[in-house]
């Protein structure tokens, strides 16, 4: 329904301009990918290594496998509701046409928020990368990590108000020089730890804490999974969205998955989780000083400045697109979707993302945000898992998805019991603030969405 | 006149919405023996879905570009309109042509009167792609059209005349050029686009024959980006007949 055919007029037929408004799909594979990876890379290596091996040790491995393996288990379902609805959106589109307005509404708010929450951590990370640079610098400001992510929350709320560049190519510039530091970081540090350099490895139990702590890393690491169905939000502008959905979504949670295990692999065997742990959100410079010297710190940090703002401003952007969605079926009101007529940027959807970022960065408990993002997309994914599973039992006329999800109703049901599962994990602070804010959206929807009809799913 | 049957070719010629750049009227009357599809385009910055953008600026920038296709239907030009909402204009441009066959692509620019046209001819394969175009272009004008092959080192300017554009201007006779109105110009130079470039000024069109397989290709190309930038004229790029097979592929895998 966006790419109209051509129309073959005949010369004779009299010009009769055509009413339909067109748009321009112009998104192909590797952007995709750049989308999805870009989003989820700045979290999973630059910021979570050292907390997670302080909690699990070296088996913070298998915390990310799980990750990895829950995001897997949504992303198949979710690439073929993507195929039938390549409708920008995303999980709240799926949610609501299939599973009604209350829990479309609970999902899209849910989504707006969690993305709001995830690059609130986003840019906590990119605090602690930028004070440890300006420290390496010798550059002593008297700004804390929490007033650098302020400044960057604002500057980047701004930046995506007024910019006209585009800066879809700098993302793809971005992702593609990460995977060049991080192929030559883990290349190098796999060899290390194989003794090819002669580096001793730290000898360590693999469960130095048990196994429990091993889920509760994975519910709290679970953030580096949040990027691939943001994917699906611009499904509206993929090219060829049946071909490039689902290997878009499927190839970045495979490529940051062992981009993670391989990050703790190399890290817990080369510094051990103890001093990893000591280290904190940027224990992965260490990691990079232990291999390659000042220039290995170096590139790492460079990596972790680009990576956490990579994904905190494609977060905002999805919190906008979210917020767009949601106002075109009438569920909130349809102020937020004014575009700037000067910038052509929705400016009041990019503020209603950026504030609220401004002030959960003032809160400052990173892992607490991390969760609490995680908690909100976990919601989505295991609804969206749902959402398959009702969409098949009885599919509507216009359901003709392109790519199907293999092994239905095994993979859609396991991926929404895991995702549902994994919140148990997680730290009685977070499940308080994510439930509470699930609870307000459904009261959102009760006072002000209940009337709101959604129209059916159209082919 | 040997193609009165068959409909004439037709020409993109776009424009940017909300705030078109302006068609001189001369041009649009230059125009009047081609079929016209008229695309108007909205640039959408990443940070807005372009549906967004369309609930928005839809109503208001279709009626801009009803108002532009109005001047071409009111000089007897048969036009189709195309609105699309891109985030990359051209890719838009590019697949429009495609989609509806255009044979070649207008890079608009000033003109006073359409009285010499400018042809600079790669080869005899490029004089057979371009020949239709021409017959159908100057039916109606008076405007005299000047085939220009720029000669390699290793060829002279004789050469050039008996195996280019002799044969050329014997081909543009098949499709019913009137061979008064054609001049022959063969000329050495070193680099052909600054020899190009260089006649270009004196002329008030110039149609190019594409060399590349893309439109895309075409605008951000050597020769025609360089003629388009250095002289005033508008320019029109012939598109290539054997890249609609390929694109057309690619659509419907698209599809």
């Amino acid at each position: 329904m966006t790419n109209s055919a051509p129309q073959n007029k005949t010369p004779t037929e009299p010009a009769a301009p055509a009413e339909q408004k067109e748009l321009e799909r112009t998104l192909g594979l590797l952007p995709a990918l750049a989308i999805g990876t870009g989003t989820m890379v700045g979290a999973g290596i630059f910021v979570f290594p050292g907390l997670a091996a302080g909690r699990a040790g070296p088996a913070a491995m298998l915390s990310f496998a799980i990750g990895a393996v829950i995001a897997l288990l949504v992303a198949l379902p979710t690439s073929e509701l993507a195929t039938a609805m390549p409708e920008s959106g995303g999980g709240y589109f799926f949610v609501s046409r299939a599973l009604g307005t209350l829990l479309g509404c609970m999902v899209g708010i849910g989504q707006w928020l969690g993305l709001v929450f995830a690059s609130a951590f986003y840019l906590m990370g990119f605090g602690h990368y930028l004070s440890d640079l300006l420290r390496e610098l010798g550059i002593d400001l008297p700004l804390s990590v929490m007033g650098l992510a302020l400044g960057m929350a604002i500057l980047l709320t701004g930046v995506s108000i007024t910019g006209t560049e585009n800066t879809g190519d700098l993302q793809n510039w971005i992702v593609g020089s990460l995977l060049v530091i991080l192929g030559g970081f883990l290349g190098h540090g796999g060899l290390d730890v194989l003794g090819v350099f002669g580096q001793q490895r730290v000898p360590e139990a693999f469960f130095p804490y048990g196994t429990m702590p091993v889920f509760t890393t994975a519910a709290l690491v679970f953030t580096s999974y949040l990027g691939f169905v943001q994917i699906a939000t611009v499904a509206g502008e993929i090219k060829e969205p049946s071909r490039t959905l689902p290997r878009a979504m499927i190839g970045s949670v495979l490529l940051v998955g062992t981009l993670y295990v391989l990050t703790i692999f190399i890290g817990t065997s080369l510094l051990g989780s103890e001093q990893l742990s000591e280290l904190g959100e940027t224990a992965v410079v260490n990691v990079g000083r232990s291999i390659a010297g000042t220039f290995g710190a170096a590139a790492l940090l460079g990596g972790g400045l680009l990576a956490t703002l990579s994904s905190a401003n494609a977060s905002i952007l999805s919190a906008s697109r979210s917020i767009y969605a949601l106002s075109r079926d009438d569920l909130v009101p349809s102020q937020v979707e004014q575009i700037n007529r000067r910038f052509r940027t929705p400016h009041v959807a990019l503020l209603l993302a950026g504030g609220p970022i401004v002030v959960l960065i003032l809160f400052g408990r990173v892992e607490v945000l991390a969760e609490v993002a995680s908690l909100l997309h976990l919601f989505m994914y295991g609804l969206i898992c749902v959402a398959l599973l009702v969409l098949r039992q009885s599919p509507p006329a216009g359901y003709q998805p392109s790519f199907r999800c293999p092994g239905s109703p095994v993979v859609p049901l396991l991926g929404a019991l895991t995702s549902f599962g994994l919140v148990a994990f997680m730290n009685p602070l977070s499940i308080g603030i994510g439930g509470g804010i699930l609870i307000a959206t459904a009261g959102w929807y009760l006072c002000y969405a209940r009337t709101v009809p959604i129209s059916e799913i159209t082919p | 006149m040997t193609d009165s049957i068959l409909p004439p070719s037709s020409i993109l010629v776009d424009v940017e919405l909300p705030d078109p750049k302006p068609l001189p009227a001369s041009l649009i009357e230059a125009l009047s023996p081609l079929r016209v599809v008229l695309l108007g385009w909205f640039a959408v910055p990443e940070q807005t879905s372009p549906a967004q953008a369309r609930d928005q600026f839809g109503e208001e920038t279709q009626a801009i570009l009803d108002t532009i296709a109005g001047r071409f239907a009111e000089a007897g030009i048969e036009v189709t309109t195309r609105l699309v909402f891109t985030g990359d204009e051209l890719d838009t441009i590019s697949r429009i042509s495609v989609e509806e066959k255009c044979d070649a692509v207008l890079i608009p620019g000033g003109m006073d009167e359409l009285r010499r046209v400018l042809v600079p001819l790669r080869g005899l394969e490029n004089a057979h792609q371009i020949a239709p175009f021409i017959a159908d272009l100057c039916r109606d004008a008076t405007a005299t059209v000047t085939l220009l092959h720029v000669v390699e080192e290793d060829e002279t300017e004789a050469d050039s005349r008996t195996d280019v554009l002799e044969p050329a201007a014997d081909r543009m006779r098949d499709y019913g050029v009137d061979t008064g109105r054609l001049e022959l110009d063969a000329l050495t130079a070193d680099d052909p686009a600054d020899a190009i470039v260089d006649r270009a000024a004196a002329y008030d069109l110039v149609v190019l024959g594409e060399t590349e397989p893309s439109v895309r290709e075409i605008l951000f190309g050597t020769v025609p980006e360089r003629v388009v930038t250095t002289t005033d004229a508008p320019v029109m790029v012939v598109r290539h007949k054997d890249a609609d097979v390929d694109a057309a592929e690619q659509a419907t895998q698209a599809a």
